[in-house]
């Protein structure tokens, strides 16, 4: 081949060199992601870059549709694919068949060995996990006060329970210097006594954002930590070396912010009740013990009233007897009359004369009577009565 | 550690007001758990009742002791 070529001749033999090349047609390439995007057509481009180069990338849509996690920018990675030429502008790309998140890997393998680390050690055992105050009076907060974080967990203890004190110990939460921060913040909040537990908390992030709860030494100061610590580091699905090791993982700040602010009108609603049920169950003890006795009283008053009530039949039978013996009626029934005038008894025939009449009273009735004189002398003691019956 | 919980203090109560309330106990004793009843309830509802610093701060003071300030969040925020 001599002479002039075309654009497209020149094109595509640029093409075959590649194509023909056995490094362009497989190699690795480690470099960070950035400008990613996403197109109608389903193809992933993004570029690949280190220090001072770059290169064009795309994965077509089967490919990066396999994969175990999304593509960020900033990302380390290893790709796996081939170099070749786009001959219609003459620009060379990587086609990426594989991809793998290179510096996720490592931090992920320091995790997992550091994880099974101090699981050796203990230092995650359930069984030395302290209790969480319930309703601890001051409570401390390590985080940063950039952070959104402080102002959710603040705002939601605040709504839940007033009378919750916060001492907030400030620390950068991402960062080389974070971990040790967060150490001399725990520290500090350590040193005030009236601390009850210990919230270490951060907002969402990314997984290198979050690497400063995965530091040995913030493990172990959380381990032997004076009070409880609770962990609420970044969202739902992180976990952190700091998670394991304290004494409760909240899913988020928040959430570990409600774990020790019990609601205030709960509290207030359930004291209530028992004050109630407390002065209740005394009244009725009092009362109880107030009607026994008044049934007592009650027996006691009964029983000596009975005894007053036969004491006085007794004594009314022996009057009934008395007075039936002193009755004028019994000697009535054996004959005698007792006269009477206007009323009173007349015991002498002189009497009885003087009145001139008067009242009979036998046995079974009166009679109206008219009294004369004798006409036997010899009898003259002796008085006669004309009547009539009345009765 | 004489140290007052606010649950366990709680549930000392509810142990107390059932015992009341099964009516098993003599009067005097009725008396005594009643008197440490209120007592319990005394000290529960101090604690319910608002802190006087609810929100502060750690901070360092220059000769490196540690003193816990009022905070406030800065109005340039948000």
């Amino acid at each position: 081949m001599s002479g002039v070529l075309t654009v497209a001749e020149l094109c595509q033999h640029i093409r075959l060199l590649f194509d023909s090349d056995e490094l362009l047609r497989m190699c690795f390439v480690k470099g960070e992601v950035s400008g990613v995007s996403l197109y109608p057509s389903g193809h992933l481009y993004f570029t690949l870059k280190d220090s001072s180069h770059q290169i064009a990338c795309v994965m077509f849509r089967q490919e990066h549709q396999g994969l175990k996690f999304k593509l960020k920018e900033g990302m380390k990675v290893t790709a796996a694919g081939r170099v070749s030429i786009f001959s219609g502008r003459s620009q060379y790309q990587l086609i990426v068949q594989d991809l793998n998140p290179d510096g996720v890997g490592e931090l992920y393998l320091a995790f997992l060995e550091l994880k099974e680390k101090l699981e050796k050690e203990g230092l995650f055992d359930p069984a030395r996990k302290r209790p969480i105050p319930f309703f601890p009076k001051t409570v401390g907060i390590v985080t940063s006060l950039q952070g959104a974080a402080l102002h959710d967990m603040i705002s939601i203890i605040q709504r839940r329970n007033s009378a919750i004190q916060i001492l907030i110990s400030p620390s950068p939460v991402q960062g080389q210097d974070a971990p040790g921060n967060l150490i001399a913040a725990l520290k500090r909040l350590q040193s005030f006594p009236d601390v009850e537990v210990i919230l270490l908390a951060r907002g969402g992030g990314s997984l290198e954002d979050l690497w400063s709860f995965n530091d040995e030494n913030l493990a172990r100061e959380i381990f032997q930590c004076r009070v409880p610590v609770i962990s609420g580091v970044g969202h739902e699905t992180d976990f952190t070396i700091a998670d394991f090791a304290a004494d409760k993982r909240a899913p988020t700040p928040s959430a570990a912010a409600e774990l020790i602010s019990p609601l205030q009108k709960d509290l207030q609603q359930q004291l209530m009740q028992l004050a109630q049920r407390l002065n209740r169950s005394m009244e009725r003890k009092i009362q109880e013990k107030e009607l026994q006795r008044l049934d007592y009283l009650q027996q006691q008053l009964d029983r000596a009233y009975q005894n007053k009530l036969k004491i006085s039949a007794m004594k009314l039978d022996s009057l009934r007897e008395k007075l039936e013996a002193l009755s004028p009626y019994g000697i009535l029934n054996r004959g005698y009359v007792l006269v009477t005038a206007a009323g009173k008894t007349i015991k002498t025939a002189e009497k009885a004369l003087e009145k001139k009449r008067g009242t009979l009273i036998f046995a079974d009735g009166t009679v109206e009577a008219l009294f004369q004189k004798s006409s036997s002398e010899k009898n003259s003691r002796q008085q006669f009565v004309q009547g009539n019956f009345f009765s | 550690m004489n140290e007052f919980s606010y649950e366990s203090t709680i549930q000392k109560l509810e142990e107390l007001v059932k015992k009341l309330e099964s009516g098993d106990l003599p009067l005097e004793e009725s008396l005594q758990a009643y008197e440490k009843g209120k007592q319990f309830i005394a000290l529960c509802s101090e604690k319910l009742k608002e802190a006087q610093e609810k929100l502060q701060v750690v901070v360092q003071k220059e000769n490196g002791s540690l003193e816990a300030a009022p905070f406030q969040f800065e109005k340039t925020q948000d």
